[in-house]
């Protein structure tokens, strides 16, 4: 009697060739644990996680014709200290390419200053300055205190720029008024303002009475 | 007597102003002629008060002009005042303006080209930027000035143009 022989392949044998199998085809494949690669070197869009950034709520707003919504969201979005103005700032239908603080207190913007959010978010700011100079008795009647008021002002929006987002454009543009005031100040009004001094020894409008909340 | 003497001394302020203003700007430069009017000459009190200002082609020439005609204070830069008041309250003492007024330098669109005869205006609201709270006579005028070109950089009609003087009562 003979004893039959078993000539099936050891286990460990079927494994170890599957394994080597499997371990060519990855090395064939190239394959990575990431199929899509992803450049991480940029920020991938803030939309695209879910959120509106402040700058897309204002654009909306403007691009709705919403004027008011967009001067208040941008007021709200960007921080801006209104405790001075006389009520919420206005967009007005008559000022196109004006925004004006009146001695009232009463602030209004004019349609060229909703081009984007920034330049809407830095015309409230630069209109507030107005009415914080009116409320601390440093709204000036004369020429030189006039001009100082607005240098005041335009340095609020030029320090505030990155903040408020401003495009190289807008800053520029900002640069420049504040230069055409600057120059037509004295000298010694000049240094005053080149270390920040803004207050001078002028008559100035009376502070409005607070109004009633 | 004392009623002639205030009199007087009242038309010799308005008098004296209005000459440093014609010293100081030059009437119908060329053939551009500014004419300020009103939408009337006698006010109640709190009625608004709305000015025109008109600027005219006299000429035979068609210059490029800013037909934007913003307002500013007679302080602001000559680049930035495109339109400035004078108004000389009852007691001729000079009104100030009573707003801070923010204005971006001038676009390619605000200039247009004036033909022969043709004019622009524009009008303003006044009793929102000045105070005319005293009862009285307002002795009014206007000054407009470009010393801008388009972005463009074409040549633009350059200079200052005073305008004729309104006197206007408000009760």
């Amino acid at each position: 009697m003979t004893a039959s022989r078993d000539h099936r392949p050891p286990k460990q044998a079927i494994l170890g060739s599957f394994l080597l199998l499997f371990s060519s085809l990855l090395w064939a494949c190239e394959f990575e644990p990431s199929i899509t690669p992803v450049d991480w070197g940029t920020a991938p869009p803030a939309s695209s996680f879910g959120v509106v950034t402040r700058e897309e709520q204002v654009q909306e707003a403007i691009d709705d014709g919403e004027y008011q919504r967009a001067i208040a969201l941008a007021i709200d979005l960007y921080g801006i200290d209104i405790s001075d103005a006389n009520g919420m700032p206005t967009y007005s239908t008559a000022l196109s390419d004006t925004s004006v603080t009146y001695d009232d207190g009463t602030v209004e913007i004019g349609s060229d200053f909703f081009t984007t959010p920034g330049l809407l978010a830095t015309t409230l700011g630069h209109e507030m300055v107005h009415t914080h100079q009116l409320a601390e008795g440093r709204w000036y009647l004369e020429e030189q205190g006039v001009i100082m008021n607005e240098v005041e002002a335009y340095d609020w929006e030029l320090q505030n720029a990155s903040a408020n987002g401003l495009s190289q454009a807008e800053i520029d543009e900002i640069t420049l008024l504040r230069s055409l005031y600057y120059d037509v100040l004295t000298a010694e009004n000049q240094a005053l303002a080149d270390q920040g001094i803004y207050n001078l020894p002028l008559p100035a409008a009376p502070t409005p009475t607070p109004r009633s909340p | 007597m004392r009623t002639v003497r205030s009199i007087f001394f009242v038309w010799l302020a308005s008098f004296m102003v209005s000459c440093s203003l014609i010293n100081s700007t030059r009437q119908n430069e060329g053939d551009l002629m500014l004419t300020l009017s009103f939408n009337a000459d006698d006010y109640a009190a709190d009625a608004p008060i709305q000015a025109f200002v008109q600027l005219q082609n006299t000429g035979s020439e068609s210059p490029l002009i800013n037909q934007r005609m913003a307002m500013n204070s007679p302080a602001a830069p000559k680049e930035l005042r495109e339109v400035a008041f004078i108004v000389l309250g009852p007691t001729g003492t000079e009104v100030p303006l009573g707003a801070r007024i923010n204005l971006r330098p001038p676009t390619e669109s605000d200039f247009t080209v004036l033909a022969p005869g043709a004019a622009v205006q524009r009008d303003y609201s006044l009793r929102e930027f000045y105070s005319f709270d005293q009862p009285g006579q307002y002795t009014i005028s206007a000054v407009y000035q470009n010393s801008s070109d388009p972005p463009s950089g074409v040549d633009s009609w350059k200079g200052d143009l005073q305008s004729n003087i309104v006197i206007i009562t408000v009760r």
